[in-house]
């Protein structure tokens, strides 16, 4: 894959600037970071994949994850819970309602007073506001319902709020981030800052960015949320994984959203 | 091609007098994963007529646990013999395809793949996942 | 998904005897008998074994699927018509279930 054949339009500086435009002052965590692509914009993981995937992908025949973004609009639509209501009695036509939100998540929430991702936001809907039970994690429903939401930002640009009490979480996830762990003893970023574009036997080292969630993994022969995606990361360099939900992936998975700041939506992505 | 598939292919197909030429198995020669390889098979000089059309393709492994991969049959109502699917490879292997045509004349071809495995790419199951 | 879920693509209106690609995908696992699961249990195979697309109960193309088939079978084949009608597509389980869908097609 040359550097040319990336599928997005190059990213030129100017839509990143607004998105973290009013983190500049001296006090913001990004002016401390140093960039971990030297200065080279992100590169979605679509782009460390051969072309034989990518065409499972970008096929609107082929993408096995398609099938739950429809899954999730009929879930959507289907009225459930004490109260009979649907995600659509109040939301409506999600394309005009959902647009852009899934690239806000996780995000902080102050009512509840921790962060919260797109899965436990939606669970949170479906148990106060609808009467119905939680989705447990990873099942198909709330795996298609995420996909569908998160389908409706296809081509937004990852936007996540890290001011404030998120600040905390981000901090956190970027140490979670750096630190070795497993008996391989492996930080993410060693891999994933360090040697992206390499190969690792026959895998070729992805950026490590989060915009195709959910993905289809054909190894999964499944879809699979950013958390599944950890636990297999976390597994794979022999660490004990944590909890789905917990406070460490949900920290995780702030800052490498925020990693991916203004890398377009992909969901439902395919991958390896 | 080895022993054991030439045996195979005679009990299944009930022949073996097949000639170079013909099939047209397109394939990539380095699969990005064993777990989605796309396949196409075709004869492209068969006219597809009531008189002369091609009967069935097969698709066989050599390195697959299991050597079956996809047998096709037609009829002259195909317009063209030519399929595509997505087929898993073990491993680097030849995939050998044989065709069987309405004349009762008989065609293979084999092509060669190589398929990367990846560091990371061995399934792990965690308790509470599906 | 409880449901297999089936997709077609074919051309809603061509000429007579028109040669047209036909693209079908079900959505299935197609566990292939060699896998193992989480505690140990070696999964049994379950695919589709069978693929039958007819048109106006004639029929046009068949295919046999074996283990190495991947998940969610997508099957392309071509096909031409002198009439309009309908075209019939089975998907054949191990499980007995046959999955079924069908398409109009319009001969202008």
């Amino acid at each position: 894959m040359k550097p040319g054949s990336c599928p997005w339009p190059k990213r030129s500086a100017l839509p990143i600037l607004p998105a973290l435009g009013f983190l500049a002052a001296a006090s913001s965590p990004v002016a401390e970071e140093p960039d971990p692509f030297g200065g080279e914009y992100p590169l979605s993981g679509y782009h460390y994949m051969g072309e034989q995937v990518r065409a499972l992908q970008d096929d609107e025949f082929l993408n096995p994850g398609l099938f739950a973004v429809e899954y999730g609009g009929e879930l959507w639509s289907a009225p459930t819970g004490g109260k009979g209501l649907s995600c659509q009695s109040c939301h409506e036509d999600a394309s005009e309602s959902m647009r852009r939100v899934a690239a806000r998540y996780p995000q902080f929430d102050e009512e509840l007073g921790s962060l919260v991702n797109l899965e436990a936001r939606i669970n949170e809907m479906l148990t106060v506001y609808m009467d119905a039970p939680a989705l447990p994690r990873e099942s198909d429903e709330l795996l298609s319902l995420t996909a569908f939401v998160t389908y409706q930002s296809r081509g937004i640009p990852v936007d996540v709020d890290i001011s404030g009490e998120a600040e905390r979480y981000w901090r956190e996830g970027r140490e979670f981030y750096r630190q070795r762990r497993g008996q391989l003893n492996l930080a993410c970023n060693q891999c994933h800052d360090d040697l992206a574009g390499f190969n690792l036997r026959g895998d070729r080292i992805s950026q490590g960015h989060v915009n195709g969630f959910p993905v289809y993994r054909l190894m999964w022969n499944s879809m699979g949320s950013r958390h599944r995606m950890f636990r297999w990361c976390n597994w794979a360099v022999r660490a004990e994984p944590h909890e789905l939900g917990s406070r460490e992936y949900l920290s995780l998975e702030l800052y490498l959203a925020w990693r991916s700041s203004g890398l377009p939506i992909e969901a439902p992505a395919v991958r390896p | 091609m080895p022993e054991w598939l030439r045996t195979l292919v005679r009990d299944r197909l009930g022949r073996f007098d097949f000639t170079e030429g013909r099939v047209v198995l397109e394939m990539p020669n380095r699969a990005d994963t064993g777990l989605s390889v796309p396949l196409s098979v075709s004869v492209p000089d068969s006219p597809m007529t009531e008189a002369d059309y091609v009967k069935s393709l097969h698709v066989f492994s050599t390195r697959n646990p299991q050597p079956l991969i996809s047998d096709y049959y037609f009829t002259p109502r195909s317009g063209v013999a030519r399929v595509s699917q997505r087929i898993r490879l073990a491993q680097t292997q030849h995939v050998y395809g044989f065709a069987i045509m309405s004349d009762d004349t008989a065609w293979m071809r084999a092509r060669h793949v190589t398929v990367t495995l990846g560091a990371c790419a061995v399934e792990i199951f965690l308790p509470d996942e599906k | 998904m409880t449901k297999a879920r089936t997709r077609l693509s074919l051309p809603p209106v061509v000429q007579k005897g028109e040669v047209f690609e036909v693209k079908t995908l079900v959505t299935h696992p197609m566990d292939n008998g060699f896998m193992f699961s989480r505690d140990g249990q070696r999964i049994p195979r379950r695919i589709i074994h069978r693929f039958e697309a007819s048109f106006n109960g004639e029929p046009v193309f068949r295919a046999d699927w074996h283990e190495a088939v991947s998940p969610n079978p997508f099957m392309s084949f071509h096909a031409s018509v002198q009439e309009s009608g309908k075209f019939d597509f089975r998907w054949y389980d191990d499980d007995g279930t046959v999955h079924a869908a069908s398409a109009e097609i319009e001969v202008a």
